[in-house]
């Protein structure tokens, strides 16, 4: 068909071939002169767009505006279709523009000329079409476009293109259904239709996941068009999901088929990356990537573009380039699009901000929950993270992915290295399930680090011959490795593990090689602290002081700053009872400023000022000071940690001492709720239960403590129990106590005062008591002769008033005891006489019934028989008259019974008075003990007696400040007897004057009070037993026992209400004697418990900063390792989210997680080894305490 | 030196008493010969292995102030005597070394001599105001030897029935104290963890060893009495050359103090006692601990051999007492 160009004048016309069209401008110049209609110039307009003469073409459309003939029908249809034409020309440029402005200056005009086209026909429908897709093109019309296609449909439902318009803007909406179905209706309506209608449904199919279909479509676009780049690029995303090597080849070079038909094609672009970045040609990736990305405006393609850049920098080891693309790639990316996340995560990562990297892989997460990668990535962040909570969600995290991928190895490692923390059964089981599947999926010898890593759990789990075994194992392949491998890497590890081995054969008590692989280590690497810190302690834990002392000196020369040495040292100093010196170490410790707040130090200097507390002469501001002190300190270490139970326990210690005792007994419950492994705890609640009076609670708090702590030769806690079971009145157990505490401690004088004490008490009751017989009475006095010499010998020694007093107590009441012994003698006599009497008496009477019955029977003999001759008589005198009846046998049976009853009353005649004396003996002798000045005198010794067990406290104290805690629990407790007793005193007092008097000073003592107050008892007993036949006016003696007691006892009242104020104020002080002796045993046995504990958190805390310094380089490697590792993880995870392609990915990624993990691996060996070694420190500590508590 | 010997544990009898035992001695009389047997800490050198010529009894003491012989027979645990006298706990039992006499010390300072066949107190020794603690028989069985306070050693004469000499170490007090089997030398353990040898012969002081910083609860003579074995609550033993006081070793091995050690007559072994509850015996010529028995549930006080070495008895703080089977 040939172009008519209708001539002006003439009826003839001037042909064209569409197929040789002249020149433009030559067309141009006929059509205006020939005023040529409109829809001619249209015409050849659209001849020379068909022949892709453009600037013809909008040459002529641009003149036909103003220049064309206009005057004919219809022309207003023409305009429109003139207008249209160049609008969607414009359109269509501006759709393949890639620069903003011209594409923005293209829209307009193109707006401008349908604006125009609008005002001359409405509702063309070819012209709402056009601006339908124009709306569609520019992109945020979307809801306009759909309203101008449905307008057209209206107007002829089987309109293509407009069903062409919906189905695209259904894709978009991502209704593929929907989408397919109007792909489908335009092909039923013109089944010629183009390629591209194909492509839309490949895209539909693809989407709506039938692969199948999707590839029936794109062939048959391909073979419409065999140019169509988008179904060569659909089909090779369907042939590389297949991940078949041969499909794979087919995709490339059907990608590279399409890359010849549009080298710029920014899809096929990505894709060709794509694959060259498996095929690790990293300069052809960047290439292409670049041209992708600066050949699409589409925001996701740039991502990906930029997301395959970055992967290329990244797996050429250039971070910083990597880090901007991924950068880049996160603006750019549709949030779905996660991938440049997870690379940039790597990159933090590799930068050192986990905080930035641990976001990035969130987002990752967020958007694939269960992408195990991230996960395991996010776990072992988090691991690292100071946050317990951070830490428990890597704990989630890494036991979900050993869940899902049971054979992972890494993750196993990683969770066990987290619940190392705080599950060490599980994380053992985690090690094992590691180890398990290295030795028979992996077929790999289990690396050292692992070993050394369970030796450590097992050591701490306690399985001591098990975790030695591993580090025998673990030793040996060291040696191999450092053999045939790194030998620098894996020798630094043997230290580790040797110290370990160290520290294990110390806890299996195997001294001798412990020491000896110590020196081994230390002439290795003489700047190894622990080594030397352990060996002072073991040779504090034999009690070479001086030893102990010069080997953390030692320490002190590889590092002046280390905060454990100076504790250690502390410690040391509080044990000789140095309070000085100890404090400054403390200080010296929080004045630096790394360790400022260090808990332990401010909970050993709290128990320092708790242990003033318990110094005698205090002024009450002092005092008050004081406690405000320790109580700062212990507050100061909950801030920073709320869960420091040595904390709470001081804090308790304090508030016992203020005297609120129910405060603190609920401290202490929620204490040892908290941890029962704390023999303090149990020590102070035993206590409180004293100062409550709640003896038979206190004694089975104490006896479960030792039972459990196996302190059975601690003689303070024998003390203690003795002393509650003295208060108890069960003088035989306390006695038995005692007694064991002496089997240990044969020299300790206030031991020996107060078993002296106890056993005179005991002797004195016995004496008392009337019914006691021979044996007991003996036994008593034997005692008595035993506290007797006790006493005599303390009195000779310093201090001994108050044994001197006690001895003549004793001297006083054994020469009462020769007249016990004597009545006792006599009761036993009289008793046996009794008894023989009462035999001959029931003899007797017997014998007198006997005879009476049978006196009754003769006489009843008689009397019948004389009755008989009677009635004889009568009968014959008076036959047949009156008969009698007689009554008077039964009578005598009755009086038989009478007399047994009687012995029986007299039996039990002697046993009734004996128990109301008690009580008043006890008051007056309370009186006594406060006279005398014994308290007193006790009071010094037991100060002494505690300085003694404080030294041995203060070792623990320094091992665990813990203990110094306890040891201010105990002191509390102390104090808050004494001021119980104090208030019960006064209450006394007001009551009593006498008894108040008495309570002090049994307050002042507490071990002693009970003891002076059953002294007293004793004391008072006896005066009772005595004053009471006195008055009964038996024997003299007696009274004059009476008379020499009465005495002392008005002495002993004069005294009091003369100065009663002093006598308080001694008695005060006495107590405080008292209480300190008791918070000092307390504070020693919970400074070691505590120690214990303590030295545990701190094992961590200090493992920690150990495995950074030494394995920094390590930690860094593995973070690169990782990094790396990550990669290659990230290209499957592409690979997969994209199009399943990932299979070689996946290999690749294989390889390089097996060398991450061995990298890893080597990390976290090191780091456990690290933690160990800690933890040494701190068991080390414990052991110490342990020995110290024993010593 | 590998050794496949079989320890187990031949009896244990609970409660032998009614509350902690705090020593235990093992006699045996042999019939017809001068006999000698093992007493508390000194081992003299005994070569009989004939069981049935000879009469074996076993002695505990303990904190209920008893002192109980049994006697063992075919595997059974017979009491035969309960010797009653002391008070406030029995501290040490210490038998002569023809196995007839038993000395035993308690905490009220009383010092008893008793005949072991008939179960008949012989005599109550004088022992005045100091304290008597841990005793040892001298090995021609006319002395007894005991520490007190004050660092003094006390010998006490069995005929006299009275303190004949003091040995003063000026030291803390004297825990512990053993005769040499040769009769040369008494040493002494301190709470201050001092060792003092004497010369009998000369009544000097020849040597003081300062190993150890803990109390010295146990030391005892090895059968030759070259070697002194001391155990301390530093959880250490030690092993000294008495005449020359050098270190021959040092075995550690217990987790808590060593209560006793007892030397066995063929001086191949020695057994150990701790308040680790554990009963250990050493080899003497590997220095080595040859086997553990955990059989008590508290400290264990007291651990002895038998004359033919072959048996061990130990006595705890849970009130039994176990005898176990060493064969050689």
């Amino acid at each position: 068909m040939s172009l008519e160009i209708p001539l002006m004048s003439t009826d003839e016309v001037i042909e064209l071939d569409p197929e040789q069209l002249p020149s433009g401008d030559e067309v141009l110049s006929i059509l205006q002169q020939e005023r040529s209609q409109l829809n001619v110039w249209i015409n050849v307009g659209l001849a020379y767009y068909k022949q892709k003469k453009i600037d013809d073409f909008l040459k002529i459309l641009e003149a036909s505006r103003t220049e064309a003939n206009i005057e004919y029908r219809d022309f207003e249809r023409d305009q429109m279709r003139a207008l249209d034409m160049l609008a969607a020309y414009y359109v269509q440029e501006a759709n393949k523009e890639k620069l903003k402005d011209k594409k923005k200056e293209l829209f307009t005009k193109a707006t401008l000329l349908y604006t125009m086209a609008d005002k001359i026909i409405m509702y063309d429908q070819n012209h709402l079409l056009g601006r339908a897709y124009f709306c569609l093109l520019e992109g945020d019309k979307m809801e306009q476009a759909d309203a101008q296609f449905n307008f057209v449909l209206n107007q002829s439902p089987n309109n293509v293109p407009s069903l062409l318009g919906k189905a695209c803007i259904a894709f978009n909406r991502k209704d593929y259904r929907g989408a397919l179905a109007f792909y489908k209706k335009a092909l039923r309506t013109n089944p010629d239709s183009p390629a591209a209608l194909r492509l839309g449904m490949g895209h539909c199919f693809m989407k709506l996941n039938n692969q199948e279909k999707a590839r029936m479509a794109f062939e048959r676009a391909l073979q419409l068009d065999p140019q169509c780049v988008g179904a060569l690029v659909g089909l090779s995303i369907l042939k590389l999901n297949l991940q078949e090597s041969e499909s794979n080849k087919m995709a490339v070079i059907m990608l590279s088929k399409a890359y010849a038909i549009d080298p710029k094609n920014p899809m096929v672009l990505n894709h060709l990356a794509n694959h060259f970045f498996f095929k690790k040609d990293y300069s052809k990736v960047q290439h292409l990537a670049l041209h992708a990305f600066h050949n699409t405006e589409n925001e996701a393609m740039r991502a990906e573009s930029c997301h395959h850049l970055a992967r290329a920098f990244h797996a050429q080891g250039d971070c910083d380039q990597a880090f901007q693309y991924y950068y880049q790639a996160t603006q750019y990316a549709p949030p779905n699009f996660v991938l440049p996340h997870y690379g940039l995560g790597q990159m933090y990562i590799y930068r050192g901000d986990t905080e930035n990297a641990a976001q990035c892989f969130e987002k990752v997460l967020k958007v694939q929950p269960g992408n195990y990668e991230t996960m395991k990535i996010l776990g072992s962040l988090y691991a690292n993270s100071p946050s317990q909570s951070k830490r428990d969600i890597a704990r989630q995290h890494l036991k979900k992915v050993t869940e899902q991928f049971p054979d992972d190895v890494e993750a196993w490692i990683e969770l066990a290295q987290i619940l190392e923390q705080n599950d060490l059964q599980g994380s053992l089981n985690a090690y094992s399930t590691a180890m398990k599947i290295l030795k028979e999926k992996v077929n790999a010898d289990i690396p050292a680090e692992i070993l050394n890593n369970v030796a450590a759990l097992h050591y701490r789990l306690g399985n001591l011959n098990e975790a030695k075994n591993y580090l025998e194992e673990a030793l040996e392949r060291e040696k191999a490795d450092a053999e045939t491998l790194d030998a620098q890497y894996y020798n630094s590890i043997a230290v580790t593990t040797s110290y370990n081995l160290a520290r294990l054969n110390e806890a299996l008590c195997m001294y001798n090689k412990a020491e000896k692989l110590y020196k081994d280590i230390l002439k290795e690497h003489p700047n190894y602290i622990d080594c030397y810190l352990r060996l002072g302690c073991m040779a504090r834990d034999k009690g070479q002081i001086y030893e102990a002392s010069d080997w953390f000196k030692e320490a002190l020369k590889v590092n002046t700053e280390h905060p454990d040495t100076w504790s250690l040292l502390g410690n040391l100093h509080l044990a000789q009872q140095e309070w000085g010196p100890g404090q400054k170490k403390f200080e010296r410790i929080l004045q630096n400023s790394s360790t400022s707040n260090d808990a332990y130090s401010l909970i050993a200097l709290g128990n320092v000022w708790l242990q003033t507390l318990h110094q005698p002469c205090r002024e009450k501001d002092r005092e008050k000071r004081h406690q405000e002190r320790a109580l700062t300190m212990y507050k100061q270490v909950l801030k920073s940690d709320p869960k420091n139970i040595w904390a709470a326990n001081g804090i308790g210690c304090v508030l016992a001492h203020k005297g609120c005792i129910n405060e603190a007994r609920d401290i202490f419950a929620q204490v040892r709720e908290a941890t029962a492994d704390f023999p303090d705890v149990w020590m102070n609640i035993a206590h409180i239960y004293v100062e409550q009076k709640q003896y038979i609670n206190a004694i089975q708090m104490y006896e479960n403590c030792v039972r459990k702590f196996r302190m059975h030769h601690d003689v303070e806690w024998l003390t203690w129990v003795a002393r509650a079971q003295t208060l108890a009145g069960r003088a035989g157990a306390a006695r038995a106590s005692l007694l064991r505490a002496r089997r240990v401690a044969p020299h300790d004088a206030a031991l020996q005062y107060n078993t002296a004490l106890t056993l005179r008490r005991r002797a004195a009751a016995v004496l008392k008591d009337e019914r006691s017989d021979l044996r007991v009475v003996l036994r008593a006095v034997h005692e008595l002769h035993v506290s007797h010499r006790h006493f005599a010998r303390l009195g000779e020694a310093e201090a001994g008033a108050a044994a001197a007093q006690e001895a003549r107590t004793c001297a006083d009441l054994l020469s009462q005891a020769q007249w016990h012994v004597a009545r006792a003698r006599r009761q036993h006599d009289e008793e046996l006489s009794l008894r023989d009497k009462q035999r001959e008496q029931r003899e007797a009477f017997r014998r007198q019934q006997e005879e009476e019955r049978k006196r009754r029977e003769e006489e009843q003999q008689k009397s019948t028989v004389e009755m008989l001759q009677k009635r004889q008589e009568y009968k014959e005198k008076t036959k047949n008259a009156l008969l009698f009846a007689d009554m008077p046998t039964e009578n005598k049976s009755k009086g038989g019974g009478r007399g047994r009853r009687k012995d029986e009353y007299v039996s039990d005649s002697p046993g009734s008075g004996s128990e109301g004396p008690r009580e008043d003996k006890r008051e007056p002798k309370r009186k006594r003990k406060r006279e005398p000045g014994e308290p007193r005198k006790g009071g010094k010794r037991k100060s002494r007696r505690t300085s003694g067990s404080d030294s041995d406290r203060d070792p623990p104290k320094k091992r665990g400040r813990k203990k110094g805690e306890k040891g201010i629990g105990k002191r509390e407790k102390a104090r808050a007897a004494k001021e119980a007793d104090k208030l019960g005193a006064k209450q006394r007092a007001k009551i009593v004057s006498k008894e108040t008097i008495s309570t002090s000073e049994s307050e002042s003592d507490t071990s002693r009070k009970s003891r002076s107050r059953s002294r007293s008892g004793s004391g008072s007993r006896s005066g009772g037993s005595r004053s009471p036949p006195a008055n009964k006016g038996r024997k003299r003696i007696m009274s004059a026992s009476d008379s020499d007691r009465s005495r002392s006892k008005s002495k002993s009242r004069s005294r009091s209400r003369s100065g009663s104020a002093k006598s308080r104020s001694r008695s005060k002080s006495k107590s405080r004697s008292k209480s300190r002796s008791r918070s000092k045993g307390r504070s020693r046995s919970k400074s070691a418990s505590r120690s214990k504990s303590r030295s545990r958190s701190k094992s961590r805390s200090r493992s920690k900063s150990r495995s950074r310094s030494k394995s920094v380089s390590r930690s860094r490697s593995r973070s690169k390792s990782r990094s790396r590792s990550k990669s290659k993880s990230v290209s499957r995870s592409r690979s997969r989210s994209r199009s399943k392609s990932g299979s070689r990915s996946r290999s690749g990624s294989r390889a390089g997680s097996r060398a991450s993990r061995s990298r890893s691996r080597s990390g976290s060996r090191s780091r456990s080894g690290s933690r160990n070694s800690r933890p040494d420190t701190p068991v080390s500590r414990k052991s110490v305490s342990a020995s110290e508590d024993e010593a | 030196m590998s050794i496949t010997t079989l320890y187990y544990m031949q009896l244990k009898k609970e409660n032998a008493h009614e509350d902690s035992i705090w020593c235990c001695g093992w006699s045996n009389i042999e019939k017809e010969k001068p006999k000698e047997a093992e007493n508390d800490d000194v081992d003299p050198t005994q070569e009989t292995n004939n069981e049935p010529s000879s009469e074996n009894y076993l002695i505990t003491g303990g904190l209920d102030d008893l002192i109980k012989v049994w006697q063992l027979e075919n595997g059974k645990l017979e009491e035969k005597h309960q010797l009653e006298g002391h008070s406030l706990g029995v501290i040490s039992v210490a038998v002569s070394p023809d196995g007839k006499t038993l000395a035993s010390s308690s905490q009220d300072s009383s010092l008893i001599l008793w005949d072991l066949t008939n179960g008949e107190k012989i005599k109550t020794m004088e022992t005045g105001p100091t304290d008597v603690w841990t005793l040892d028989f001298s090995p021609d069985g006319k002395h007894v030897i005991s520490g007190s306070n004050a660092g003094k050693i006390l010998i006490f004469g069995v005929e006299s029935g009275k303190q004949e000499q003091t040995l003063d170490t000026r030291g803390k007090f004297t825990l512990s104290v053993a005769y040499s089997p040769d009769g040369k030398y008494i040493a002494s353990g301190a709470l201050d963890g001092i060792i003092n040898i004497f010369d009998v012969a000369q009544g000097k002081l020849v040597h003081t060893l300062e190993g150890h910083a803990m109390p010295i609860r146990s030391l005892c003579f090895s059968p030759d009495s070259q070697l002194l074995l001391t155990a301390s609550d530093d959880g250490h033993m030690k092993l000294y050359d008495v005449v020359h006081a050098n270190l021959a070793g040092t075995l550690s091995g217990h987790a808590s103090w060593v209560l006793s050690v007892a030397f066995s007559p063929d001086g191949k072994r020695f057994a150990s006692g701790s308040a680790d509850r554990t009963v250990r015996v050493w080899d003497l010529d590997s220095m080595q601990c040859q086997h553990v028995f955990k059989e008590h549930s508290d400290q264990v006080w007291g651990v002895k051999f038998n004359a033919e070495s072959n048996k061990i008895m130990s006595v705890s703080e849970d009130k039994s007492l176990n005898i176990y089977d060493c064969p050689l």
